[in-house]
């Protein structure tokens, strides 16, 4: 299948299909998925383009809009050390994120100096999640528009230095359970006590807290591709108590918005999906509907 | 170009929901950090120094060099910035680099031990050059980069041993 029309170069969808041995889920908890580039400072980048660049996404139906703050530069870089420190610039007056959004909320563009984002979020009402074989071209689609706006504008061409693709899972915590037992529930790996008692008569128990992993995917000759970040936070939604688990691949790209960067958003894509796979507790992969079968 | 500032993170971010639209009410992203004792004197100071060196970089306006060098990219600082706390292990053991910019937009990191004169530039994020120079033969190697410091963090580590052959 081929997506693209006479402006945008096309991309080949034939070539990111799934490994036939990835499992999916037919009602997974997936609430958010983003596809994101970052790259250089765009120099001459103007509060007044996000205004024009707006009108280009409104034939597209992102007629909403909201500033929000930027998201600092991450880069992913590899080496011995296992946790470097991390730096941040404050900047003094930097420009703005801003959102074009479809009425419904329900997709998304954000776009910033150093970086690109488009987001598919699961709204009531508005179908489940499409896969990322539907989402892929979307986001490629937008992107394509966000550079030949720069190109039009006569602003330099977008210099890529990371990528990043990620999926919000949001998990309710059922009624009368502890945040402990939705963990167990949950994932597998989690066996820790909730409750315990002490030596004084009194006890302990789960009150809260995050997990963070992280991973580093390799190529085949061992050169470090990517991170892979796991996050389970407990959280509220809607005054519900929720666990979010966050699955990010993020990954140094030094190559244009083409079909290997969708291509290896496809192997992000198996690397998340696997590392969910093996989170995850039977029950809920009964729930969810889990299956392997050769598709898309 | 608007200022910016550096500043030294020791407790872990958020890695993972910068890009998320969704608002949620979360707890505390880490609770444990305040009483630890992550750092030292020493590696605040280091710390504190290459913070301030960066800063002074980026505070050189538009023509700094006496032509038309533009500023130093904030990505390119960063990038320095992360390059350096991945290699921190083993140069620490070392007399702090000089970190200099340079016209066409690199940053420039140096450190000169008994032996070897060690250079590494970073051209931009994921294209940095490594240059390792033999004091005693002036024999030269050079490796490119992207996003894997490894290998400066090997040249660091044998430039410290008393065996001259590194590259």
């Amino acid at each position: 299948m081929l997506f693209g029309n006479n402006i945008h170069p096309m991309l080949d969808l034939s070539k990111i299909q799934r490994p036939v041995d990835l499992p999916q889920w037919e009602a997974p908890p997936v609430d958010e998925v983003a596809i994101s580039v970052q790259f250089n400072d765009i120099p001459g980048l103007k509060v007044v383009h996000y205004g024009q660049l707006a009108d280009r996404y409104q034939k597209l139906g992102l007629t909403q809009h909201e500033d929000q703050g930027a998201i600092p530069p991450q880069f992913e870089v590899f080496g011995k050390r296992v946790i470097p420190p991390q730096f941040q610039f404050q900047a003094g007056i930097p420009l703005p994120r801003v959102w074009y959004m479809t009425e419904d909320r329900h997709r998304l563009v954000q776009v910033q100096p150093d970086r690109f984002v488009y987001n598919w979020r699961k709204v009531e009402g508005a179908g489940k999640y499409p896969r990322l074989n539907d989402v892929l071209p979307e986001f490629w689609d937008r992107c394509q528009i966000f550079q030949a706006f720069l190109a039009d504008q006569g602003l330099p061409p977008l210099s890529v230095n990371q990528c990043e693709l990620s999926y919000f899972n949001i998990i309710d915590v059922q009624e009368g359970e502890t945040y402990h037992e939705a963990f167990a529930r949950v994932f597998r790996f989690f066996n820790a006590l909730g409750v315990a008692d002490l030596s004084n008569g009194g006890s302990w128990e789960q009150d809260g807290g995050n997990l963070n992993l992280a991973y580093i995917v390799r190529s085949k000759d061992n050169t470090p591709l990517a991170r892979l970040h796991s996050s389970v936070q407990v959280a509220e939604r809607s005054n519900k108590q929720v666990i979010r688990f966050s699955l990010v691949f993020r990954a140094p790209w030094t190559k244009s918005v083409g079909q290997e960067l969708v291509e290896f958003f496809a192997l992000g894509r198996e690397a998340i999906v696997r590392l969910f796979d093996s989170m995850i507790t039977e029950q809920m992969h009964t729930q969810w509907g889990r299956s392997v079968s050769s598709g898309r | 170009m608007s200022r910016t500032h550096l500043s030294l993170v020791r407790e872990p971010r958020s890695e993972v929901a910068a890009t998320s639209m969704l608002s949620l009410k979360e707890s505390s992203p880490d609770e444990t950090a305040t009483t630890s004792m992550v750092g030292s004197d020493f590696a605040d100071s280091w710390w504190k120094k290459i913070c301030c060196r960066f800063d002074e970089i980026d505070k050189l306006p538009p023509g700094w060099d006496g032509y038309d060098a533009d500023r130093i990219a904030k990505s390119t600082m960063i990038f320095s910035s992360l390059l350096l706390g991945n290699v921190y292990d083993e140069a620490k053991r070392l007399s702090f680099p000089s970190i200099n910019p340079m016209s066409n937009g690199s940053i420039i990191i140096e450190w000169r031990t008994k032996s070897h004169e060690i250079t590494v530039e970073v051209n931009n994020t994921n294209d940095v050059d490594l240059l390792i120079e033999s004091l005693a033969t002036g024999a030269t190697s050079q490796f490119h980069i992207t996003s894997d410091f490894s290998k400066i963090s090997d040249v660091l580590e044998e430039s410290i041993r008393p065996v001259h052959a590194i590259a």
